[in-house]
C-alpha cells in the first residue's frame, strides 16, 4: 500500500530569464487505495502536478514524500527504482516506443527492472489478453488504433504491478465509450488490487465516477467539496 | 649529454605543458562562460588561446558571483558537482594523485624491479599512464557525479609539468638522446593517452555508478541500442547507420593499408640492411687489432650470437678503364662471412669463394662483334695490340693459357685510368667483389680488371704516395639498397691487411644475432666476455640511427595523421549519434518514467555508437586486409630507378592490426560519450510535453 503526501509543492519554470510560477504551495495528501480525479483548466499545472507527484520532476521547493521516505533526499538509482517498481504511467499520448512491439513495449518496465526475460513475457503476454489485445502482441503502435494503444500503454504500467496509477488525460484522444472502457479498467484496477490511482481528465462525467475529485486551478488545489486538500494523512 | 641538447629537450617540455595548460584554460574559461549563461558565442571566444588564459580565471569569478538562479536551482553552479556544475576541484587532486602514483610506481617497477632503462621504461610508462589514467577517471567521475572531463584536463596540465620538472629522468628514456621534435610528440602522445584514458575512465565510473550505485547490468539497453540501429520502422538497417559505418570502415581501411605499406617498406629497408651489414661491431681503440680471431671464438659461444666475422674497413677510389669513383672496401674473411651477412646470397654475376682463389677467376668473354665497340670504347682502342680472346664458356673453360690471358688483362687495365703497379706477373690478380651499381657505372664486368687506391699510402721520396694496386672483378653482387650497391667493394681479408700495411690487424668483429631487437642485452654480455676496455661495441641501431629514427617518427607522424581520418569518421559518429539523441527525445522520456536510470539511457547510445563503431571497424580491417592481400598478389609495380625496388611492399603486422582496431573502436567510443551524456541528462518530462 502506498500513500502520497506533497507539502509546499511551488513549481516554477524559468523561461528566458523569466520566472514562470506553475504551482503555489500545493498541499496534498492522498491516501493508499484511493481513487481520485484531477480536473482544472488547461495550463492550470494538473500534467506538472502529476509528474511531481511522479518523480519525474522535481519540485522548486516543497516535498515530496511517499510512504514516509522525502524522495528527493535518495538517490537517482533509488528514486528510479522507485519509480519502476511502484508507478505506472498513462498519458494522453500513449507515448510507446515506435521500434517496438506491443509486446516488447509491455515488456520494457519489466527489463528495466532486469527481472527474467521469460517471465517478463509470459506476464505481458497475460497482461495483453486482459486489455484485449492477446492477438495483436507482434503489432507495432502504428499498426494499431488510438484505443488499442492506449490500452497497451495500460498494460505497460502494469508490468510491475505498481502501487499507484498517474493518468495523465487518458481518455483525451478517444471516443466516449472508448474513454469509458479505460476508465473501467482503471476503476477495476483500484478495486480489484487496491492501487492507488490519480486520473487527471478534462470530462465531468468520468470525473464524477470517482469517489475523491480534486480540482486544480489559479487558486491552487481544491478537494471536491470545495475544502481544502489536506486529508489527514492517516493511511487506512 | 651535452648540456645545450638537454636544454632544447626542456624547452620542448615547456611547449609541450604550455599546449596542455592553454588547453585546460580554454576549456575552463567556456565552461565558466555557459555556467554563468553568457552566450554560447562568448563562450567559444573566450576558449582560444590569446584569450583564455585571462579569460578562464575571470569568467570563472563572473560564474561563481553571476550564476542565474535557474541554473542553481537545478543544481548547478562553477564549484558544484553533477551534470550542471563546473569544475570540481577535489576531483582534480585526486586525479592527479593517482596519475603520479600510477607513473612512481611502474618507475620504480621497471627501473629497480626489472633493471630497466631507457627506451623500454617507456612502454612501463605507456601502460601506467592507460592503468592510471583509467582509475584517476573512474574515481574522479565517482567524486564529480559526472564524466570529470575538464578535471581530467586540468589533470594532464599538471601532469605535463612533470617532464619539465623532472628533466633528467625524463631524458633519460632516450637512451640516444633524440631531437627535439620526436621528444615532444612523445610527450605529446604520452599526454594524450593519459588525457584519453582518463575521459574513458570517467565515461566509465559514470556508466556504472552514474547514479549513486554500482550497476553492471547492460541488458535492455543493448537490446534497445541494437534496435535504434533500425530505421523508423524497426526492420531494415537505418540509413544514417550505414554511412556511419562506411564511414569508419574507409577510415580503418585506410590506416590498415598505409601501415602496411609503411611496413613493407621498411621491413624492406630492414631486411636488405640487416643483409647487407651487421648487427653488431665489436672494435678496439688503437689500430693493433690483431687478436680478432680469439675475440671471434670467444664471444661466438654467447647466447644470441649467430654467427662472427672480421673484417677490415677503409674508404677508397676505384678506377676502371672508363671511371672512377669513391668507394668503402672492406676486407671479409670468406670462411666467416657467411655466418654475418647475405653477401654470398646477394651475388649476381660470379662466385664469392673466388676471391680466395683469384686464379679461377673467368676471363671475360668476347663480345658480340656488332655491340662491342659500344662496350668497351677506350680502353679496347688504346690496347689495339692486345690478341682478340678466344671463346671461352664459363668456370668450365678456364684459359689454356692463363698467362696470356693475365697479360691481356694487365695490358687494359694499363691503357686506362692510373697506373698498375708491377706487382709481378707470375702472380694472379687478386679479386674484388662490386656492387651492380658501381659494375654499371664503371663498365666493368666479371673477369675484369679495376685498380683501387688508398688515400693511406707508402712514404715516398717528396711524401706519403698513394697506393694503388690492381684486382679482377671475381663477382658482382646486388642487395637492392643503392647505397651498397654503388659504395660497397669487398675483397678477401689478408689482401686487404696486405694493402693497407696493417700487420695483421682486423678493423673489427662484425656479429649477426638471432633477435635484432635484443641488440643491446648480447652487446653487454660480448663486453663482459671481453672485459671492457680496449674493445667497444657499436650495434645496428647506432650506425643507421638516422635512418631508422626517421622511419620511426614517419611511422608515428603517419598513425596520427591517419587516426585523423577515423576521428573524422567519429565526428560523424558523434553527429548521428546527436541527431539521434534529438530524434529520440521522447523515448528517452519515456523510458525514463519507466524507471531507466541516466546511466541506463547512456548505455543504450554507447551500444548504438559502439555497434556502429565496431561494425565500422571490422569491415574496414577485413577490407584492408584484403587490399593489401591484393597488393601482394598482384601487386603494383613501381618505377625501380626512382624507388629501388620493383613492387609497392605490404607487410601487415597482426600487433598494428590490433592497434588500428582499438584505435578506431576507441574513438567511436570517445564519440560516443559526449551525445550519449546528452541523452542520459535530458529531463524526463522533456519529451512528454508533446506529441
Ligand atoms: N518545461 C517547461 N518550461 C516552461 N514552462 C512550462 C514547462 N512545463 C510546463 N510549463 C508551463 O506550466 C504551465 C502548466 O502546464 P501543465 O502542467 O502542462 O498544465 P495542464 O496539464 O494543467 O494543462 C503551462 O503554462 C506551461 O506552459
Ligand atoms: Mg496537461
Amino acid at each position: 500500500m502506498m500513500s502520497i503526501e506533497v507539502r509546499g509543492l511551488t513549481k516554477h519554470y524559468w523561461l528566458h530569464g523569466q520566472k514562470i510560477a506553475v504551482l503555489k504551495g500545493v498541499d496534498v495528501a492522498i491516501a493508499a487505495g484511493e481513487l481520485v480525479s484531477l480536473t482544472g483548466p488547461s495550463g492550470a499545472g494538473k500534467s506538472t502536478l502529476l509528474h511531481v507527484l511522479g518523480t519525474l520532476d522535481t519540485p522548486s521547493a516543497g516535498d515530496v514524500v511517499m510512504d514516509g521516505v522525502d524522495v528527493w533526499k535518495q538517490t537517482p538509482a533509488a528514486i528510479a527504482r522507485f519509480r519502476n517498481e511502484r508507478i505506472g504511467f498513462v498519458f494522453q499520448f500513449h507515448h510507446l516506443l515506435p521500434e517496438f512491439t506491443a509486446l516488447e513495449n509491455v515488456m520494457m518496465p519489466g527489463r528495466v527492472a532486469r527481472r527474467p526475460v521469460d517471465e517478463v513475457e509470459a506476464r505481458a503476454r497475460s497482461l495483453l489478453g486482459e486489455v484485449g489485445l492477446g492477438q495483436r502482441v507482434e503489432h507495432r503502435p502504428g499498426e494499431l488504433s488510438g484505443g488499442e494503444q492506449q490500452r497497451v500503454a495500460l498494460a505497460r504500467a502494469l508490468m510491475n504491478e505498481p502501487r499507484i496509477l498517474l493518468a495523465d488525460e487518458p481518455t483525451g484522444n478517444l471516443d466516449e465509450t472508448t474513454g469509458r472502457g479505460i476508465h473501467e479498467v482503471i476503476e477495476r484496477l483500484n478495486r480489484e488490487r487496491g492501487i492507488t490511482a490519480v486520473v487527471v481528465t478534462h470530462n465531468p462525467r468520468l470525473a464524477e465516477r470517482m469517489p475523491r475529485r480534486l480540482h486544480l486551478d489559479r487558486e491552487g488545489l481544491h478537494d471536491s467539496a470545495g475544502a481544502p486538500a489536506v486529508v489527514p494523512a492517516t493511511t487506512t | 649529454m651535452e648540456p645545450s641538447f638537454a636544454g632544447v629537450q626542456q624547452a620542448a617540455a615547456l611547449g609541450v605543458a604550455g599546449v596542455a595548460w592553454l588547453l585546460a584554460l580554454g576549456f575552463t574559461a567556456a565552461r565558466a562562460a555557459l555556467v554563468a549563461s553568457l552566450p554560447l558565442g562568448l563562450a567559444v571566444a573566450a576558449a582560444f588561446p590569446p584569450l583564455s588564459p585571462l579569460a578562464a580565471p575571470a569568467l570563472v569569478v563572473v560564474a561563481e558571483v553571476r550564476c542565474p538562479p535557474d541554473v542553481r536551482a537545478r543544481g548547478g553552479g562553477m564549484f558544484k558537482r553533477g551534470g550542471e556544475g563546473g569544475l570540481w576541484p577535489l576531483a582534480i587532486v585526486a586525479g592527479f594523485v593517482v596519475a603520479v602514483f600510477a607513473t612512481a610506481v611502474s618507475w620504480g617497477v621497471a627501473t629497480r624491479g626489472f633493471g630497466l632503462s631507457g627506451e623500454p621504461v617507456q612502454t612501463a610508462l605507456a601502460a601506467s599512464l592507460v592503468v592510471g589514467g583509467l582509475v584517476a577517471g573512474f574515481i574522479m567521475a565517482l567524486l564529480a557525479r559526472r564524466v570529470a572531463f575538464l578535471e581530467g584536463l586540468w589533470v594532464t596540465a599538471l601532469y605535463s609539468l612533470l617532464p619539465v620538472v623532472f628533466a633528467a629522468p625524463a631524458q633519460s628514456l632516450f637512451t640516444y638522446g633524440t631531437a627535439a621534435a620526436y621528444f615532444a610528440v612523445i610527450l605529446l602522445t604520452a599526454l594524450l593517452i593519459l588525457g584519453l584514458a582518463v575521459v574513458v575512465g570517467g565515461s566509465f565510473g559514470f556508466l556504472f555508478c552514474g547514479d549513486g550505485e554500482l550497476d553492471f547490468g547492460w541488458g535492455y539497453e543493448g537490446f534497445i541500442g541494437r534496435r535504434f540501429l533500425m530505421g523508423k520502422g524497426g526492420d531494415v538497417v537505418g540509413t544514417i547507420t550505414v554511412i556511419s559505418v562506411l564511414a569508419v570502415a574507409v577510415g580503418t581501411m585506410a590506416m590498415v593499408v598505409v601501415m602496411s605499406v609503411m611496413n613493407g617498406f621498411s621491413t624492406d629497408l630492414r631486411s636488405k640492411i640487416f643483409g647487407a651489414n651487421a648487427h653488431l661491431l665489436v672494435l678496439k681503440y688503437g689500430s693493433d687489432f690483431t687478436e680478432y680471431d680469439d675475440v671471434a671464438r670467444q664471444t661466438s659461444a654467447i647466447a644470441g650470437v649467430v654467427g662472427a666475422s672480421p673484417f677490415v674497413l677503409n674508404e677508397v677510389m676505384v678506377s676502371s678503364e672508363s671511371n672512377l669513383t669513391g668507394a668503402l672496401l672492406k676486407g671479409i674473411d670468406t670462411a666467416t662471412i657467411d655466418g654475418v651477412t647475405d653477401l654470398r646470397k646477394n651475388v649476381e654475376k660470379g662466385e664469392l669463394s673466388h676471391l680466395a682463389t683469384p686464379e679461377q677467376i673467368p676471363v671475360p668473354r668476347p663480345l658480340p662483334s656488332p655491340g662491342g665497340a659500344t662496350e668497351a670504347p677506350g680502353g679496347a682502342a688504346s690496347a689495339p695490340g692486345t690478341a682478340p680472346p678466344t671463346p671461352r664458356t664459363g668456370q668450365g673453360a678456364l684459359p689454356t693459357k692463363p698467362d696470356a690471358a693475365l697479360d691481356d688483362a694487365i695490358a687494359r687495365a694499363a691503357g686506362g685510368i692510373g697506373s698498375v703497379p708491377a706487382l709481378g706477373i707470375d702472380k694472379p690478380l687478386p679479386g674484388i667483389v662490386i656492387g651492380i651499381e658501381m659494375a654499371k657505372n664503371l663498365k666493368v664486368f666479371v673477369g675484369d680488371v679495376m685498380n683501387v687506391v688508398s688515400p693511406i699510402g707508402e712514404l715516398g721520396p717528396t711524401g706519403p704516395v698513394p697506393k694503388a694496386r690492381a684486382f679482377r672483378v671475381a663477382a658482382v653482387f646486388y642487395s637492392g639498397m643503392y647505397e651498397y650497391d654503388s659504395k660497397f667493394v669487398y675483397i678477401d681479408l689478408r689482401e686487404a691487411q696486405d694493402f693497407f700495411s696493417l700487420k695483421g690487424a682486423a678493423t673489427g668483429v662484425e656479429y649477426k644475432l638471432e633477435d635484432v631487437d635484443n641488440v643491446q642485452a648480447v652487446a653487454r654480455d660480448i663486453m663482459r666476455t671481453l672485459k671492457g676496455y680496449p674493445y667497444r661495441t657499436k650495434d645496428w641501431m647506432e650506425m643507421n640511427r638516422n635512418l631508422f629514427s626517421a622511419l620511426k617518427l614517419e611511422k608515428i607522424a603517419m598513425f596520427i595523421i591517419l587516426n585523423f581520418i577515423v576521428i573524422v569518421a567519429s565526428f560523424l559518429i558523434a553527429a548521428v549519434v546527436i541527431v539521434f539523441v534529438i530524434e529520440k527525445s521522447k523515448e528517452i522520456s519515456i523510458l525514463k518514467t519507466m524507471g531507466a536510470t541516466d546511466t541506463s539511457i547512456m548505455k543504450i547510445f554507447v551500444t548504438y555508437g559502439i555497434t556502429v563503431g565496431g561494425l565500422g571497424t571490422v569491415v574496414g580491417i577485413a577490407g584492408g586486409i584484403g587490399v593489401c592481400w591484393m597488393i601482394k598478389t598482384f601487386g603494383i609495380g613501381l618505377d625501380p630507378d626512382v624507388y629501388y625496388i620493383t613492387n609497392l611492399p605490404v607487410h601487415v603486422e597482426p600487433i598494428e592490426i590490433a592497434l588500428v582496431g582499438i584505435a578506431a573502436l576507441g574513438l567511436s567510443y570517445l564519440a560516443t560519450i559526449y551525445p550519449a551524456l546528452l541523452a542520459a541528462r535530458l529531463k524526463p518530462v522533456e519529451g512528454l510535453r508533446y506529441e
